[in-house]
């Protein structure tokens, strides 16, 4: 009986055509010119900035490799191990000595001439061409241990002794850890050490960016989460009342830094970011509040010049690019009924994204050895996130542009 | 012969469209544009929600008529209907007005018997049926005259099965009444 007077509605009402506005064609017609119109600029849009993202990124490998192919360390280690006790003083004798401080004086023939010990990391330069052993004087000196010394050293000013008294001399000198001897040739001029030498580094850091911010969905996202046979169900909740809250994003990495110039050093490394955010979402007669979580792992690579550094701190300036892919997604989902039902339900979704995430940043750096190897570092900086067209709403999306800090361990090689 | 008429005209549009004719656009919305401004009419109280909904539909079906695949007479008007439903239950969070009235104790909760509703004009139903609280009218709507399952409801509308089927006898049953108010003022 019942669904016998519900069958008589429904066939009523199916002959229900209230008469459509009488201009509504012409503003379909004009509104869907305007969304053409649209969308040819957004995807002009898109491809100069994928154009412009993969040109940074061409010159960014092409300057790497360039200055890896071009550039060439011009120092020479001291190995010396001079032994204590070595009383030979002709000059000849110097040959027989240990090869590596042979080899440190022969090298002293060349052009230029650069030496450097672990810790202080002096580095002194000689733009004229050093005396042949034998034919002018050598100085040993007790090396200091202090950059700041070193730097206004004046050994220009020592007078000239017989190699065999400099060979007597450091004979006598009681044993030195030969790290702390460096090697200063008679006329050279003035030196001060002009830069440190960043060594091979391990780093890992943490980065805290933004702030927790509230904002309304874009109407298509739910869209995106679902099934597509659950069309409905997307569709129906399209541009309903829904706000996110994202949280400060999480991010743990390691890094490894590779010198290639004196200046110039590469990084590469993986990194780890968590991205979590709280949907509250009003339906027609619940209220939904949605936590939202997001793991993605990424292969962040970048150039680091350093500008000052001294015996302890290095200033420098980094640029780099990263590419992230999401590794794990899930929404978790708490239901409760308009109508006062005490009763709830959830549900977990799991999120997947095919797209990848790029990302370039820029950033300044303040590193401080604590204790040899280990330095701390902070690198505050900007990340601008390329649009990859995902139908996932994330920080990331939110904020495409926004300053964060790095904080990190530095272990140095 | 009636079908057929029907069938040969979703067929046309079809093509119209599918050669990408600057008539296609005019056709579908002389066939079908009352209707879908019905749908949108039963779903939304206030009229200018009822014209944005039917602008926003028509936009839809007018882009995405290349997804849509013919699969007999009357899919169509199943495909255009679900679209039309679903613009209407977006618009439908916009309404101001609350979900549900609270009659409290004033009406009884059952009705025995339904009244008859062959003799009431159609836009007098609609009216009545428009009259109806939000979340019955949308219950009412998708079940009784669209079809949907509670099930299928349910999950639209982000609910349990036995809210949707609560809902809908609740929305039967204020519906029945105020059918026979409206016959007992025209008898008198």
């Amino acid at each position: 009986m019942k669904e016998q007077w519900t069958k008589q509605l429904r066939e009523k009402m199916q002959d229900y055509c209230p008469k459509a506005p009488d201009d509504m064609l012409a503003n379909v017609k004009r509104e869907l010119k305007k969304q053409t119109v649209l969308k040819r600029a957004t995807i002009r849009r898109l491809t100069v900035l994928r154009a412009i993202a993969a040109t940074l990124f061409a010159a960014l490998a092409g300057a790497t490799i360039y200055i890896l192919k071009n550039t060439t360390p011009e120092i020479t280690k001291p190995t010396a191990n001079v032994p204590a006790n070595t009383t030979t003083n002709h000059p000849q004798t110097l040959a027989n000595q240990p090869e590596t401080l042979h080899e440190s004086f022969t090298k002293a023939s060349r052009t230029k001439k650069e030496l450097f010990q672990d810790d202080e990391q002096v580095i002194y330069k000689n733009h004229e061409t050093y005396c042949p052993i034998g034919n002018e004087s050598l100085q040993i000196e007790t090396p200091k241990t202090e950059i700041a010394q070193a730097e206004t050293s004046q050994i220009e000013n020592q007078s000239p002794q017989s190699p065999e008294a400099v060979l007597e001399k450091h004979a006598n000198t009681p044993t030195q850890n030969k790290k702390d001897r460096h090697l200063p040739v008679d006329n050279l001029p003035n030196i001060k050490a002009e830069q440190a030498y960043a060594p091979l580094s391990i780093d890992a850091y943490f980065t805290g960016a933004g702030t927790i911010n509230q904002s309304a969905l874009p109407p298509q996202y739910y869209a995106s989460i679902f099934e597509p046979e659950n069309e409905l169900i997307a569709k129906s909740l399209l541009k309903t009342s829904t706000t996110i809250q994202h949280d400060q994003p999480v991010k743990l990495g390691l890094s490894v830094g590779y010198p290639i110039s004196s200046h110039w050093t590469l990084h590469a490394g993986l990194s780890y970011t968590r991205l979590s955010a709280r949907i509250y979402r009003s339906t027609i007669l619940q209220t939904i509040t949605t936590k939202q979580h997001l793991d993605y792992i990424g292969l962040p690579i970048a150039l680091s010049y350093t500008l000052v550094s001294t015996r302890r701190a290095r200033v420098y300036l980094a640029a780099g690019t990263e590419l992230q892919k999401l590794v794990n997604g899930k929404t978790f989902s708490i239901s409760s009924e308009n109508d006062g039902d005490a009763n709830k339900a959830s549900e977990t979704t799991k999120l997947t994204e095919s797209q990848l995430q790029m990302s370039a940043n820029i950033s300044a750096g303040l590193s401080y050895i604590v204790i040899h190897p280990i330095a701390i570092y902070a690198e505050p900086g900007l990340s601008y996130y390329f649009n990859n067209d995902s139908p996932l709403q994330n920080y990331y999306k939110e904020r495409p542009l926004n300053f964060n800090i790095n904080f990190g361990v530095r272990i140095n090689l | 012969m009636r079908s057929a008429s029907t069938q040969d005209k979703e067929k046309q549009i079809i093509e119209l469209f599918v050669r990408d004719e600057s008539s296609a656009m005019d056709k579908l919305y002389n066939e079908y544009a009352d209707k879908l401004f019905g749908v949108c009419r039963r779903y939304l109280t206030d009229y200018d929600s009822a014209q944005d909904a039917l602008q926003d539909c028509l936009i839809k079906i007018f882009t995405q008529f290349k997804s849509f695949e013919y699969r007999g007479q009357g899919s169509l008007w199943a495909w255009l209907n679900r679209i039309a439903i679903n613009e209407s239950l977006l618009f439908l969070r916009k309404e101001k007005t609350s979900a549900f009235i609270r009659t409290g104790n004033e009406l009884p909760d059952t009705c025995d018997d339904e009244p008859p509703v062959n003799d009431i004009p159609i836009e007098t139903i609609a009216e009545l049926i428009r009259n109806l609280p939000k979340g019955y009218r949308t219950v009412f709507n998708l079940f009784a005259l669209d079809g949907y399952s509670h099930k299928e409801i349910a999950q639209m509308l982000g609910i349990k099965e036995y809210t949707s089927a609560s809902q809908y006898f609740k929305a039967r049953n204020m519906l029945a009444r105020m059918i026979k108010q409206y016959r007992q003022k025209q008898q008198q």
